[in-house]
């Protein structure tokens, strides 16, 4: 021990998995657990300002500062790792990573009549998490699925701290470094669980959003990142991948997904070919819900679409017991008012399907009033919990309710924006899929109880799991669903929101329930 | 001070247009003075619609049908105010600076501001470093008021709040808006960070050695 203290390097216990990690003196905690691999997602990068990375300190606590004793409330034996350093040396719990799984798996998908020896790997590369699709062509199926955290989340949690960072070559090289390295690692790991060799992947196909293609693509934002948030690869129906950057050989072929604007990206057109929108059938809506909402209508024979602003409050974020869909999120409730916990135990946060599910549930039960305003709990404090007077953390505050209220705001004004747009009054929706990972509860009522999406009979309401992966699995080997995902940025027009005359007043009407 | 004047702030709060142009109608009928049923009744009202909105116990479009019975009873006693009378606390140049076109939050900022008897000039949305230089010259505010919604616009925060001060140093520049905070707001020179519209006002009092009361 004393020789590590020269060496001015301490030891932290994790618990519950008793491992532990060197740290040196005064080092960041959270840049020390980053190095050791345990990743916060979905934060304030560092700023002490979104509370997601809490650790329980179990040995002597440190002294709390400002903000931590600003977010953490009565939690006071926690501290967040990105305000500390290392001071000595010391045991700690991370309660929000212990059961940590990232899964977008995909059920049910069918490769009809694709008849080969070799293999491919569909890529959902996203802002959070990345996922591979490993399908074997001779079976037509997929015979491997994996997930795993973009290590860009270390450098930044979203797409615009990210693409600030870019505008440091530097940064940007690191951010470019990081993501390939990520999906080199992906690759070799799926293949390593399949047991077949880097030489018998045939193709690739990768959907990502446009920030995600610049980075990978070794280019820094270009200008996207700033209003009016255009892309230099919008239109371009050829994206180029080197196979070689993510660890393939040179024969593999690797198809992107193209890009229509700075925030409707590869994702975007992935899913809309995984939903057929680009099939003149219909009045059809996809919505894909996340910080950015995308939206694409087809429609007399148009296909629209648009982003929309909608903030981190589906994914949990800056949500007072927000997390993302995983082990220990509410992803919905009863109709009785009981949580659906995902992997059932005791629930840790809400996902976005567990808020979007719990306000429908409690503006029914006039807890929450058509302003969004919650009724007074027992302590005369507007806020509720599905278990009463038990776990504090699990409290939907009234603050809650505003952000989800602007967030589901921004999706309904640009659906109504859409559907004017095409002169269709949103009754005639023959379909709205819904896709996104915000959790799997959400009902077709709540949706349209909440006022998210238009209120049509619910058997017109489905939701898809992933459907960006879905529509790269769709391209995998097959030239004819490249070449309509090709043909999208000549085909499908963008409808910029912030154009529209009246936008505040369609914003603000939706706010209300 | 009049009844009718509790009576205008509480229909403010309560939303209720109509009952706002009834009063400010009997105010007239009355012969009070229009300029003390605006500041004590309709800007009285606002400033509680500002606290309501701080404890989130209203939102947005309750803000906004509020400024909406304000503006009705103001339409009405305004062409009756003697000139002079009403106390303008300064001028306050507002807008979303370049890069960004989220602008919500900037127009409840401006609403509230204007309540509270400020002059507002808004420069609206995606607003350069040399549009709001010119308003500087051509309105002579004593603050400037800069929001934006997007990291991204951060650096030019900071040019803008340097640029500006540098032309007229006795500017006082007030900073709002989702990824700014007080230490960002210290950080680049500017004076005041507005965590919500009610912030805003009490800093731009502030600022201005104003008693919040007046």
């Amino acid at each position: 021990m004393t020789k590590l203290r020269e060496n001015r390097e301490y030891t932290v216990l994790l618990n519950p998995d008793g491992r532990e990690i060197k740290v040196q003196k005064g080092q960041n905690l959270r840049s020390a657990l980053a190095s050791a691999g345990i990743f916060f997602p979905q934060n304030c990068t560092g700023k002490g300002k979104c509370g997601h990375c809490r650790v329980l300190f179990e040995t002597e606590l440190p002294p709390v500062q400002k903000r931590e004793a600003e977010l953490l409330g009565e939690h006071t034996d926690y501290r967040l790792a990105c305000l500390q350093h290392i001071q000595s040396d010391c045991e700690i719990s991370i309660p929000r990573l212990q059961e940590w799984r990232i899964e977008k798996n995909i059920r049910d998908f069918d490769f009809a009549g694709r008849v080969s020896r070799s293999f491919g790997i569909a890529i959902d590369l996203g802002t959070t998490v990345i996922a591979f699709y490993l399908a074997d062509f001779s079976q037509g199926i997929i015979t491997e699925q994996y997930s795993v955290l973009n290590p860009q989340v270390h450098q930044g949690g979203d797409v615009m701290t990210r693409l600030t960072l870019a505008r440091k070559p530097e940064q940007r090289e690191a951010l470019t470094a990081s993501v390939r390295q990520g999906l080199t690692d992906g690759i070799k790991k799926l293949l390593a669980t399949a047991q077949i060799a880097v030489d018998s992947i045939s193709t690739v196909s990768l959907a990502g959003n446009t920030t995600m293609l610049h980075l990978l693509l070794g280019r820094d934002g270009e200008g996207l990142e700033i209003a009016p948030f255009r892309s230099p690869l919008e239109g371009r129906k050829k994206l180029v991948l080197d196979p070689a950057w993510i660890g393939l050989s040179a024969r593999t072929k690797c198809d992107l997904f193209p890009v229509l604007t700075g925030f409707i990206g590869g994702d975007t057109t992935a899913a809309i070919i995984a939903a057929d929108m680009d099939l003149p059938e219909g009045h059809r809506l996809l919505i894909d819900l996340g910080t950015n909402g995308e939206i694409v209508l087809t429609a007399n024979g148009d296909i629209l679409a648009t982003s929309t602003a909608a903030g981190p409050a589906f994914e949990g974020v800056g949500m007072a017991a927000g997390m993302p869909a995983l082990q220990g999120a509410i992803e919905g409730i009863s109709d009785e008012g009981d949580p659906f916990v995902i992997g059932g135990g005791e629930p840790v946060g809400y996902c976005g399907s567990g808020y979007i599910s719990t306000i429908a549930y409690l503006h029914k039960a006039g807890i929450i009033d058509k302003t969004g305003l919650i009724r007074q709990d027992h302590e005369n404090i507007r806020r509720w919990t599905p278990i009463p007077q038990s776990r504090q953390d699990l409290y939907l505050t009234q603050d809650d309710v505003r952000k989800f209220q602007l967030a589901k705001a921004a999706i309904a004004a640009g659906i109504e924006i859409l559907c004017e747009q095409a002169g269709l009054d949103p009754a005639q929706l023959d379909e709205i899929i819904v896709t996104g990972s915000f959790g799997n509860r959400v009902t077709p009522k709540s949706a349209v109880a909440v006022g998210l999406i238009p209120d049509i009979p619910i058997e017109k309401i489905t939701f898809m799991d992933n459907a960006a992966g879905r529509g790269a699995l769709l391209c995998l080997g097959n030239s004819h669903f490249v070449r309509r995902a090709a043909d999208l940025p000549g085909k499908v027009k963008v409808v910029n929101l912030g154009d529209h005359s009246n936008f505040q007043d369609i914003y603000v009407a939706n706010m209300s329930f | 001070m009049s009844e009718l004047y509790t009576k205008l702030s509480d229909a403010v709060v309560a939303m209720k247009a109509d009952d706002v142009k009834q009063l400010a109608q009997q105010v007239l009928a009355e012969g009070l003075a229009p300029e003390q049923a605006i500041e004590q009744g309709l800007a009285a009202g606002m400033n509680r619609v500002g606290e309501l909105f701080a404890a989130k116990e209203y939102f947005v479009p309750e803000v906004l049908v509020c400024s909406r019975a304000m503006y009705a009873g103001f339409d009405i006693l305004k062409d009756h105010v003697v000139e002079g009378a009403i106390n303008n606390k300064g001028t306050i140049a507002i807008g979303v600076i370049d890069g960004d076109f989220h602008d919500i939050g900037k127009n409840i900022v401006k609403l509230m501001l204007e309540a509270a008897g400020f002059r507002m000039i808004d420069l609206g949305k995606n607003v350069t470093l040399d549009r709001f230089s010119e308003a500087v010259d051509r309105e002579n505010p004593r603050i400037i008021a800069l929001s934006t919604l997007m990291t991204t616009t951060m650096d030019s925060m900071l040019e803008i709040t340097a640029k500006l001060l540098q032309k007229k140093p006795d500017l006082k520049v007030i900073v709002g808006g989702a990824p700014v905070d007080t230490d960002f707001a210290e950080s680049i020179g500017a004076h005041f960070y507005g965590g919500d519209a009610r912030a805003a006002v009490i800093g731009a009092h502030q600022l201005l050695g104003l008693s919040l009361e007046a």
